[in-house]
């Protein structure tokens, strides 16, 4: 190709639009990480503050540790610890349980074709239930089964509500298997489930990893089954990070510290299982 | 062989099916019968001894309550905008990324971080950034040689705009990487064989790519439609539905309804109209997806 002036300026054309692209991309983020170090004065100052002079981790101490800040800010807070840790301990055990069923499903159906064609869609119609729809039942029902603002109620909610992705996209990872593995070891003489087992279940083994990390991500970000479910004992991370908002005025710097704390996880995982998000979100349609 | 095993199947799908009897089918019996009562909370009865009141809420969402029907309309029209912007935005960035250039790796996986962000943070960064005197007014002001300061979210019509730009910021990534992975499917002899014959780049991407890619267009469309049907989040920490009534969605109405004032019953029946609007789109919109996901 002829370098022609009007070549030059597609090509600074399209470099501006790149970086306009990553701009639009970077400034939240940005912006959260920013202020989450800034000092109390330049939260909301006037004009707004793009490259804080000094850093501080004043706000990440606030939130970890609440008592020893009480009189530089002049409130205390809850600490930030039990909602991690109740986060933690509700993400890592509703993700195990919508695992280990949504494989066996997801087997069932692949290999079967269990439910026909109406019992996998149904299990996808459950990502188009209003949350808010099921929650006020549910809320309704755990009120009368004394399982508000219990670990167990948060486990059951989160492991139901993913089942979508986790029997979608562990179907398209045991599609990728061929039966005949499965049917050989069977003439050798292995039990069908011990072929499963032994067989299928270990081929898929990444996979199993990748939709386990991504049940991870989507359980720990979730909102409002966290909000309308529990109260004061299991709060997760996102309920804490709302009630920041209500509870403490404008405690900015304190609220995007905890949301870049929040958001560290998610984002670590999401790297980890780059080339599985997308197969993921389109509950394994799209296989890159 | 396979014949065997009718019965592995069927208790391999149990535990599934119980967890879905325990937590969608039963709870979704009873929001039916709520939907037919008056109960909430105050009235000191349990839900079953509620007072069956037949169509009465009913009625009054539907002919009473224009809050109801605007939140619903409003739901719809973010769908539309939303949609329509992460399609055409995703398309110009897949395109733009089309060529190697350098840093080409480094620069996706930047820019698909959104994703993974959850999105009540993303709804907090985006309340700082449309502060009146945030940094967006700043850039505005820079750009006009103006002061301006406008507050964005406490304006009925506006503070839709910080709403939209969350939904748009978190998903587009994704309708990039999906169009970026389904621009390489284009079989590269039609493009050639195109542009031999004096084809346009853009004639080329209407009349091949753009073909091609229709399949992925519509999964996008079905699967984040899903999505923004239920926006919530966002909502929730920038506007709380405010000012007034004017950026409620379905979910933030019903929330603020039933759980804030606590008219459970009433509640139930506006999520019963939804609900059936859901299976009644379901049946519709699972048909292409369907087809995309198991006739494979």
């Amino acid at each position: 190709m002829e370098k022609s002036p009007g070549y030059v300026w597609k090509k600074v054309g399209i470099f501006a639009l790149r970086l306009l692209v990553f701009l639009f991309t970077a400034l939240p983020i940005y912006w959260m990480i920013n202020t989450s170090f800034k000092p109390e004065m330049e939260w909301v100052s006037f004009p707004p503050i793009w490259f804080p002079k000094e850093l501080t981790w004043d706000n990440y101490i606030l939130l970890f540790h609440p008592e020893s800040m009480i009189e530089q800010f002049h409130i205390s807070l809850e600490s930030a610890w039990p909602a991690l840790i109740n986060s933690g301990v509700i993400s890592v055990l509703s993700t195990a349980l919508c695992m280990v069923i949504g494989t066996l499903c997801a087997y069932s159906i692949s290999r079967f074709r269990v439910g026909g064609n109406f019992f996998p869609m149904s299990i996808l119609a459950l990502r188009m239930f209003p949350p808010i729809a099921v929650a006020l039942p549910v809320l309704v029902l755990f009120s009368t089964v004394q399982l508000r603002d219990t670990y167990l109620g948060m486990i059951l909610a989160y492991a139901c509500f993913n089942l979508p992705f986790s029997v979608w996209m562990m179907k398209s990872f045991i599609d990728d298997v061929p039966r005949e593995l499965e049917e050989a070891a069977i003439v050798d003489g292995m039990t069908p489930t011990g072929a499963m087992l032994k067989v299928t279940i270990p081929l898929v083994k990444a996979g199993v990893a990748a939709t386990s990390l991504f049940i991870f991500i989507l359980c720990w970000s979730e909102f409002l089954f966290a909000f309308i479910l529990t109260d004061t004992e299991v709060a997760t991370i996102t309920v804490r990070l709302a009630r920041y908002s209500t509870d403490t005025g404008e405690m900015y710097g304190a609220r995007a510290a905890l949301g870049v704390i929040a958001t560290i996880p998610p984002v670590v995982i999401g790297y980890l299982i780059q080339n599985y998000l997308v197969r993921g979100l389109t509950f394994g349609a799209i296989k890159r | 062989m396979w014949k065997k095993l009718t019965s592995l199947p069927v208790l391999m799908v149990a535990p599934v099916q119980l967890l879905i009897w325990f937590m969608v089918i039963f709870p979704t019996i009873v929001l039916v019968w709520l939907a037919f009562c008056y109960w909430t909370p105050q009235t000191g009865k349990s839900w079953w001894h509620a007072d069956w009141t037949w169509f009465h809420n009913f009625y009054e969402l539907i002919f009473d309550d224009p809050r109801f029907i605007w939140s619903i309309v409003r739901t719809i029209i973010i769908f539309g905008v939303c949609m329509s912007v992460e399609l055409v935005a995703g398309m110009i960035m897949a395109l733009l990324f089309q060529t190697k250039f350098f840093g080409k790796k480094l620069l996706v996986s930047i820019l698909i971080a959104p994703m993974m962000v959850i999105p009540l943070v993303i709804g907090q960064s985006f309340y700082m950034l449309f502060l009146a005197q945030g940094p967006i007014n700043q850039v505005i002001s820079w750009l006009t040689f103006s002061n301006f300061q406008f507050d964005w979210l406490s304006h009925p019509i506006w503070a839709m705009v910080p709403i939209m730009l969350g939904e748009i910021w978190n998903w587009t990534p994704l309708v990039f990487l999906i169009f970026m992975s389904g621009l390489t499917t284009v079989p590269e002899n039609q493009i050639r064989a195109a542009q031999g014959l004096g084809a346009t780049p853009t004639q080329i991407f209407f009349r091949i790519s753009l073909p091609i890619l229709k399949p992925l267009i519509l999964l996008v469309v079905v699967i984040r439609g899903m999505e923004i049907f239920k926006i919530f989040d966002l909502v929730f920490v920038l506007t709380r539905g405010g000012p007034g009534n004017s950026t409620e969605t379905i979910t933030m109405y019903m929330y603020n309804v039933g759980i804030e004032y606590m008219r459970v019953s009433y509640i139930a029946a506006s999520a019963f109209i939804v609900l059936a609007l859901v299976v009644i789109g379901a049946v519709r919109i699972l048909k292409p997806l369907q087809y995309q996901l198991l006739e494979d």
